[in-house]
């Protein structure tokens, strides 16, 4: 059932970006969105160690990118 | 080599803009690279060749080549600068002794600020004996440059800066790259997300049309004067000069840009253009180069 | 009157004058470093230090070779799943050599717990045209009782205004577990030093595949957010072999499985030998002011095993001014305990030992739980050399223990842990 719901969202999220063609930044608006600080994963090494530690202490993991696994610890 | 120099980044979607003011100019590399890491290798590299060109040739320095040759001491010169003087050389006798690195110290008498005032006959009748580069030994190794004259070499500094900047980044980098140096521009090959680079050039007044240059790769150089002029008796006169007359070019283009394989001559041909005044336009198509002119 | 034509003339003077350019000159550093280190630290409970260190080689044609490190020492002890109870417990430990002693109302930790990992991955980015990028990476992760292989690839299509950007992800990992003192039997007993522990084989394996399917799309000038959706299947051994499981008497204590040594009664853990995540993660950009960032992210994930959590996590990035920065971050974590979660099992209910289909864990991690993160961290960035130095806060807040009765604590024990951050770019 929860699959279901799932891809339900996720085709409705995809859709709710298809149809909203005004959205987004012409390229001379840019200036901001491409500091690295704004970029989706900006701080690529602190996401591996948060995903690494999480991975361990929690049930969840992945989600952002291929987070944790790759160790024995879970 | 350049922290002192403020440099800015910024992206467009297409590629990473670097800039830095150098050579009195701004400047603006273009890089088509998806590491913004290359992209400040290479601006870096590029700031710095300008700033190393612009200390090594300024006439402004009591510590470089140029002062030394000031000196008036016959200066046995380092092979880059030797390649450069020969150029001057050689253009001098090609355009009738119109191109004249000698012919710089006529800003002696010419400034061109609101407040300038146009020099008298007399005071330009005892400063041209100091002009003219056949009165300056030079055998491809030593240069002797008499007492009172001057060489300067602003009139192509900033484009063969363009030149060497972008092939010291071809030395190490393959990306497609635009060095825009105050108008004065060079691209080693074309752009990838797109099929050419293209280039405006501003237009001036409302009678002349908006140009863009589209190329692959290549060079621009424009020599104008659009904000450096001043007026003589109702005329609006040029900073270009003559140096054989040592007054202003008369009915010289507003703007005058070239297209050619690299910026350095293509620098000149825009410069010769310049001083031949109305017949610019002729001399270029002469010279079968492309060209845009704005009056 | 025709000008004299000196193109020619020009042109080869100016070539001259330019001179050959010698590409023995370049003298361009073509490599990045990024490097992080991490103190992280359980109070009587586990420490660990883990450093990646990450190098970037950028070709000549665009493409982007890197390889990172990752190197971790764990020390310490953690829960062994035992219950905790009124009264002092002797267990053996994993290796079967030797045992240990929990005092009442304490959590039984098995304090054996050592190990060093090291890993590797290589990867290998190509920009195909202004649209494409491709990765192909791999990981080769080696401690001393655990091997992961795995390969993973991702492909990106950037739309042409560059405003959205679709990502599929695949991953193939193959894990091998060699545990200390062999893998135990589900639901085997544990038993005295010297004797003869319930084990199965040296070695088990995993294998697990993981699918990302991403959209990344700029909102505005200064917005975007992204959408992921993932799932992870995976085949083969899930147990953590040194999970335990109290097995309780009529008097809510530990049965005692031998008077002698006072040694507790407690069976290996079993898990499902399959299991399939799928999660959906939402984040959020924004420049506020146009030099502070807000970063916002909340994660569903579910699995078959009947956990369901949540996750939100919030930075905000606070720039004191053009080289650096503040920035505080708070995650709250929730989730819900696994169907086969149970904190101990009532003597005389426990399944066989070998039972493979019967499935219980007292880990702690697979029980209720909700997690709360704060931290802040300084750093210098648009500077030569970027650093930063981060210190968090963990707690673990742990579900009551169910059905709790007799000498049983119905609280479980937090967990807290604080840690230490450092990143620097060389």
């Amino acid at each position: 059932m929860q699959t279901y719901l799932l891809l339900t969202l996720g085709l409705a999220a995809t859709m709710c970006c298809s149809s909203c063609s005004n959205l987004g930044a012409k390229p001379e608006e840019k200036t901001i969105l491409a500091r690295p600080d704004m970029q989706v994963d900006a701080q690529p090494l602190t996401s591996a160690l948060d995903d690494h530690i999480y991975f361990s202490k929690e049930a969840s993991s992945g989600g952002r990118g291929f987070g944790g696994g790759g160790c024995g610890c879970n | 080599m350049n922290r002192t120099r403020e440099l800015k980044y910024r992206r467009t979607t297409e590629e990473f803009v670097g800039s830095f003011h150098a050579m009195a100019s701004p400047c603006e590399v273009l890089i088509q690279s998806s590491s913004e890491s290359d992209a400040r290798k290479i601006t870096d590299l590029v700031c710095g060749e300008a700033a190393r060109i612009e200390m090594k040739y300024s006439r402004y320095r009591d510590d470089n080549l140029v002062s030394k040759i000031h000196q008036h001491q016959p200066v046995r010169v380092d092979t880059e600068t030797a390649r450069l003087l020969d150029f001057a050389d050689t253009a001098y006798s090609l355009s009738d002794k119109r191109f004249d690195i000698s012919s710089g110290i006529l800003r002696k008498l010419w400034s061109f600020t609101e407040s300038a005032k146009v020099p008298s006959r007399a005071q330009l009748k005892l400063l041209l004996p100091y002009i003219g580069w056949d009165k300056i030994s030079w055998d491809g190794a030593i240069i002797s440059v008499p007492e009172g004259m001057e060489i300067d070499f602003g009139g192509f500094a900033k484009e063969y800066a363009v030149d060497s900047a972008l092939n010291l980044v071809g030395s190490s980098f393959e990306h497609p790259v635009l060095v825009n140096f105050g108008g004065d521009l060079a691209a080693n090959k074309p752009p990838i997300s797109r099929d050419t680079w293209s280039v405006g050039v501003r237009k001036v007044s409302n009678s002349s049309k908006t140009a863009s240059f589209k190329f692959k790769s290549g060079a621009i150089a424009t020599s104008g004067n659009r904000y450096r002029y001043i007026y003589h008796k109702g005329k609006k006169l040029s900073h270009i000069l003559n140096p054989q007359t040592g007054w202003p070019v008369s009915n010289a283009p507003v703007s005058v840009s070239v297209a050619m394989n690299n910026c350095l001559q293509a620098g000149l041909f825009s410069t010769l253009a310049s001083l031949l005044g109305k017949d610019a336009e002729q001399f270029l198509t002469d010279q079968e180069v492309e060209h845009w002119v704005q009056r | 009157m025709k000008y004299k034509n000196i193109k020619k003339a020009i042109s080869t003077a100016s070539i001259a004058a330019l001179g050959v350019t010698n590409a023995s000159d370049s003298i361009i550093d073509r490599m990045d470093f990024n490097g992080t280190l991490l103190f992280y630290s359980e109070p009587d409970r586990v420490s660990a230090v883990e450093a990646i260190f990450d190098s970037k080689y950028y070709m000549k044609n665009n493409d982007v070779l890197g390889l990172k490190i990752t190197v971790d020492v764990l020390t310490g002890a953690s829960a062994s799943g035992a219950v905790t109870t009124d009264v002092d417990q002797t267990f053996t430990t994993p290796s079967g050599n030797g045992l240990y002693t929990t005092r009442a109302n304490e959590t039984p930790l098995d304090d054996t717990f050592k190990d060093t990992r090291i890993s590797l991955s290589p990867s290998w980015t190509r920009r195909w045209n202004s649209n494409y990028k491709s990765v192909i990476g791999a990981t080769i992760s080696k401690e001393y009782d655990y091997l992961s292989l795995s390969a993973n690839t991702m492909l990106s299509y950037n739309t042409d205004d560059n405003n959205r950007i679709y990502s599929l992800g695949l991953t193939f990992a193959h894990d091998t577990i060699s545990p200390e003192g062999d893998i135990p039997i589900a639901f085997g007993v544990m038993q005295d030093v010297g004797a003869l522990q319930p084990r199965l084989g040296t070695d088990d394996t995993r294998i697990t595949a993981d699918l990302l399917l991403g959209i990344t799309q700029v909102i505005d000038s200064k917005s975007l957010f992204q959408i992921n959706y993932s799932a992870s299947a995976s085949d083969g051994y899930h147990n953590d072999p040194f999970k335990v499981l109290s097995v309780i008497g009529a008097d809510g204590r530990p049965v005692i499985e031998n008077t002698t040594t006072g040694l507790s009664s407690a069976v290996f853990e079993n898990r499902p030998d399959s299991r399939l995540k799928q999660s959906l993660y939402f984040q959020y950009k924004r420049d506020m002011f146009d030099s502070h960032v807000l970063d916002a992210s909340y994660r569903f994930m579910f699995d078959d095993w009947g956990v369901t959590s949540h996750t939100l996590d919030v930075k905000y990035k606070y720039r004191l001014n053009d080289v650096s920065y503040l920035q505080p971050h708070a995650r709250i974590y929730q989730q819900s305990e696994a169907d086969f979660y149970m904190p101990f099992i009532v003597s005389g209910k426990e399944p066989g030992a070998g039972s493979s289909s019967s499935h219980a864990s007292a880990d702690y991690r697979l029980g209720e739980m909700t997690g709360y993160t704060i931290g802040l961290e300084y750093g210098r960035d648009n500077v030569d050399r970027p650093w930063s130095i981060a210190l968090e806060y963990y707690l673990q807040d742990l579900g009551d223990i169910k059905g709790a009765f007799g000498g049983i604590n119905s609280k479980a024990e937090d967990v807290s842990a604080v840690m230490l951050r450092f990143n620097m770019d060389f």
